[in-house]
């Protein structure tokens, strides 16, 4: 028992890595927000006049919104006044090639195992690398584009490719949506634009690494996928912070839109620092994401690894409007510490046939908090609709909470909608199992937990699977339940 | 406005009644009696009862003990309270922050009925308590009050019937307080046959103690729009509680059954267990939720829902929580909504079953799940016809 005690108490105080702050010079906009503000970044990424209206529209209807309180999850009030909503690092020059990205920044991302020069280990894929408002760095951009496939910073779409900007912005996640996405529609600032043509299954895994770096500052990053008919794309999703005492909010909107036969495959690994042991400090990570499936036979999938954040709220979901389409969310969130996550997804099913699978894993440890919410809704038209929804949670010590708040609505009688939930904690048979075969009960734990978590994992693209399954194992050192 | 009016504006009220429709409680249509009404004319007629012990109440008031007699040395005393007598424990459960209908009832009932079973007690036949009203009773609020303390060992068997014999709407808040002693063993059958136009608020609310068991089999089959709330605490280590219901929607009838199981304490168990049958444009929520506090250790507590929807029309919402706040516990709940099988279909149908003879089949056997739970064999019988007599109407 004095074991699992020192193990637990081990788990707790377990280092954030990623939590060094990267000394270069930014450009940080006063605190606050006002009309002025959303002008100022506006200007400063020499938007079109549509864009700046879209973006004071979001605005006033902002101001109109209250902060919502239903969900399970603490925190003292965000002061949004308080919060600096443009930090760019000073560009030395203008950008030639990657190879004249600032050498601080290359260097930083190296720490982060992200590298942004071409050849190394992540060849396969195509990273877009935000730091703190502004992209700094697309990889791959000239092999992709002669696929006439776009992958560029949202603000560099803007300019150069403004009718399709138009076309899809705020289609799938209106800023009318909730109280963040107004936000973040306000005063979004970079993030990554994705248009994949006709017929064509891109090659490349394209990634964004976002990495929050200046002090007192908001990260609101907008991306948006659109797979045109029988496209294809994988993308994934990075992210990291400094150690700091104070807060930092992170509101960012993801929309994915698929044509009829198109398929996207989106994956996160959410590392944003956590906070201390005591709970201070660590991002609050509210987050909207939502698929549209707007063709017949369209897939949007969605792959969740959230270890990271003092507090996840966010509910990645998929509209299945198309007939026969089909929406996946695969889920591992782990809290420690003071950690909390309120998370799950939304299944809205309006076409024929549609079919989605829900699979979430939830790891408590600590004092943390977790709830599984989620929405399945089977709307009059999905004749022969299917859901299938798992939400398992484990829980290691006896001061955390796992929480499940699945709301199901079924308005058609040929649609089945199933959900199972259940609760444990890793049981002494199991470990006793294993060290009677001679493994060590910290090894035991984590191949249990691996096993717990492994229909997840095996969804996550290679790169992503072995970072989850090593993040997860640093997380998990030393717990025992 | 009142109270309520502004607990339903909160995020915890509106949550509360998310899919049902808390009008007929904030509005005024409904008057209660401004005292307790005596009898007038006759008093319907009842189905005959074979071996319980009957006691009938019009609104609110016990007009008669139709049985009574000879269980008077089993243990068991019942009294009626007027509204200004206290007794031990009465409204300790049921307080006025207890939600909407708790409060309701605590404003406006009459007379509260007292069943007391002593240490030991075990009556031999079951108590049936049957909530009647008629065209007397129209456009009133009734809000009949049960107060049952059960003490330390003892067993009954209690059923709560409510019937609504009237052409108009009658709004029924019932409020039933259930004190199960250590040890004690109490069985609670509550079946709902209001009237087609019947609005049921209705709410349970229990405390168990040390070792004690409550089993709850609730039958709602009728009624225009319904509610049933049951609050339980487990407030005793090695307590357990087994909750199933069956809810019969047709119509244009709407049926909401909340439950609220608190885990406070260690070693206690759960086994809920609820199924819908949705009819026409019948529409059915099930909002379940179990709470396992902190050092509610070796906690058991499973919890089901199952909806069959028989109509293009029909509604379900299912929402089945867990709360979980101790680790060495094991608990975990399914729900599932769809319509019958195609496979049984087939099955049946190529043994000679018509369509129609094979969809009540099937649906029967859906229900028959909770219904054969019910361990008197009298009133099984009864509910199994009244349930018959509604999926015959299925069209196929």
């Amino acid at each position: 028992m004095n074991d699992e005690k020192q193990l637990l108490d081990d788990l707790s105080r377990r280092e954030y890595k990623w939590g060094f702050v990267t000394d270069i010079e930014s450009e940080t906009v006063p605190p606050g927000l006002n009309e002025d503000v959303i002008r100022l970044i506006s200007a400063r990424k020499s938007e079109p006049d549509w864009m700046l209206e879209f973006r004071l529209r979001a605005y006033r209807h902002w101001l109109t919104l209250t902060e919502p309180t239903w969900q399970k999850v603490k925190f003292p009030p965000v002061d949004y006044q308080a919060i600096s909503y443009y930090s760019a690092p000073k560009p030395k020059k203008k950008l030639g090639s990657l190879d004249e990205v600032d050498p601080e920044l290359v260097e930083a991302y190296e720490k982060l195992g992200i590298p942004l020069s071409e050849q190394k280990r992540l060849a396969g894929v195509a990273v877009d690398a935000v730091f703190d408002s502004v992209s700094v760095a697309t990889t791959h951009q000239e092999k992709l584009a002669g696929m006439g496939v776009i992958f560029m910073p949202i603000s560099e779409a803007v300019q150069k490719h403004p009718d399709l900007i138009r076309q899809y912005l705020g289609k799938v996640v209106p800023y009318t949506d909730n109280y963040y996405a107004a936000l973040n529609a306000a005063v979004f600032t970079d993030g990554s634009f994705v248009y994949v043509p006709k017929g064509l299954k891109c090659p490349l895994e394209l990634s964004t690494y976002f990495r929050i770096n200046a002090e007192n500052t908001g990260q609101f990053e907008r991306t948006l996928i659109v797979a045109d008919e029988g496209a294809y794309v994988s993308y994934l999703e990075g992210c990291t912070a400094p150690m700091r005492d104070e807060n930092q909010l992170h509101a960012a909107v993801v929309e994915l839109y698929a044509h009829t036969d198109a398929a996207i495959k989106y994956s996160t690994v959410q590392n944003w620092y956590p906070g201390d042991e005591n709970g201070k400090g660590g991002i609050f990570n509210f987050v909207t994401k939502r698929g549209l499936c707007a063709g017949d036979r369209s897939r949007t999938s969605w792959t969740q690894v959230e270890t990271g954040s003092a507090i996840t709220w966010k509910y990645p979901s998929c509209v299945l409007k198309g007939d026969d389409s089909v929406g996946e969310f695969y889920s591992v969130a782990l809290t420690n510490n003071f950690q909390q996550a309120d998370t799950g997804t939304k299944m809205i099913h309006l076409g024929k046939g549609t079919r989605s699978t829900i699979i979430s894993k939830g790891i408590s440890a600590g004092r943390a908090d977790q709830s599984y919410r989620g929405l399945v809704r089977m709307g009059k038209k999905a004749h022969g609709a299917r859901n299938f929804t798992q939400c398992d949670s484990m829980l290691l010590g006896d001061k955390c909470g796992a929480h499940t708040f699945p709301y199901i609505e079924s308005h058609n009688s040929s649609a089945q909608v199933e959900h199972e939930a259940t609760t444990t904690r890793i049981g002494a048979d199991q470990i006793f199992y294993c060290n009677q075969r001679g493994i060590e009960t910290e090894e035991a734990v984590g191949m249990i937990v691996g096993g717990f978590c492994r229909e997840v994992f095996q969804e996550l693209p290679m790169e992503f699977a072995v970072e989850a399954q090593k993040l997860l194992s640093v997380s998990l050192e030393g717990s025992v339940g | 406005m009142n109270s309520l009016t502004q607990w339903l504006e909160t995020p915890t009220g509106r949550e509360s009644w998310k899919y049902s429709d808390p009008a007929p409680l904030t509005g005024d249509r409904f008057a209660p009696f401004a005292a307790p009404a005596p009898p007038a004319g006759d008093l319907p007629l009842l189905p005959a009862c074979a071996d319980s012990r009957r006691l009938v109440f019009w609104n609110e008031t016990c007009l008669a003990d139709e049985t009574a007699g000879d269980d008077r040395s089993s243990g068991m005393t019942i009294a009626a309270l007027t509204k200004d007598r206290a007794a031990p424990g009465l409204g300790t459960l049921a307080t006025d922050e207890s939600g909407t209908i708790a409060d309701l009832n605590n404003r406006n009932r009459q007379e509260t009925l007292h069943i007391h079973l002593e240490d030991g007690a075990a009556p031999d036949r079951p108590l049936e308590l049957v909530f009647v009203t008629d065209d007397r009773s129209s456009d009133r609020l009734v809000a009949p009050r049960v107060l049952i303390t059960a003490g330390g060992g003892s067993r009954a068997v209690i059923i709560e019937r409510h019937l609504d014999l009237g052409r108009d709407p009658v709004l029924n808040v019932p409020v039933v307080e259930v004190l199960c002693g250590p040890g004690s063993d109490i069985t609670h059958l509550k079946w709902l046959g209001n009237g087609p136009d019947a609005l049921h608020y209705g709410g349970t609310f229990v405390r168990q103690d040390e070792g004690s068991r409550y089993v709850s089999r609730e039958f709602v089959l009728a009624g225009h729009r319904v509610r049933r709330e049951m609050h339980l605490h487990l407030a005793g280590p090695g307590a357990s509680c087994i909750l199933a219901g069956l809810t019969l929607a047709s119509g244009l009838r709407h049926t909401d059954v909340r439950t609220r199981v608190y885990h406070d304490v260690p070693g206690c168990t759960t086994d809920e267990l609820y199924k819908g049958i949705l009819i026409d444009r019948g529409q059915s929520v099930f909002d379940g939720l179990i709470r396992v506090a902190p050092d509610a250790q070796q906690t058991g507590a499973y919890q089901t829902n199952r909806n069959l929807l028989l109509s293009d029309d029909a509604v379900s919402y299912s929402i089945p929580r867990l709360e979980i706040y101790a680790d060495d516990v094991k608990c975990s709940h399914g729900s599932t909504t769809g319509q019958l099988s195609a496979e049984e279909m087939f099955y049946l149908r190529s043994r000679g079953f018509d369509e129609m003879m094979a969809r009540r089949l099937l649906s029967y056997a859906f229900a028959s799940e909770v219904v054969d739970q019910v361990e008197h064999p009298g009133l099984r019988e009864e509910l199994t016809a009244s349930i018959q007599q509604i999926l015959d109407k299925v069209p196929s």
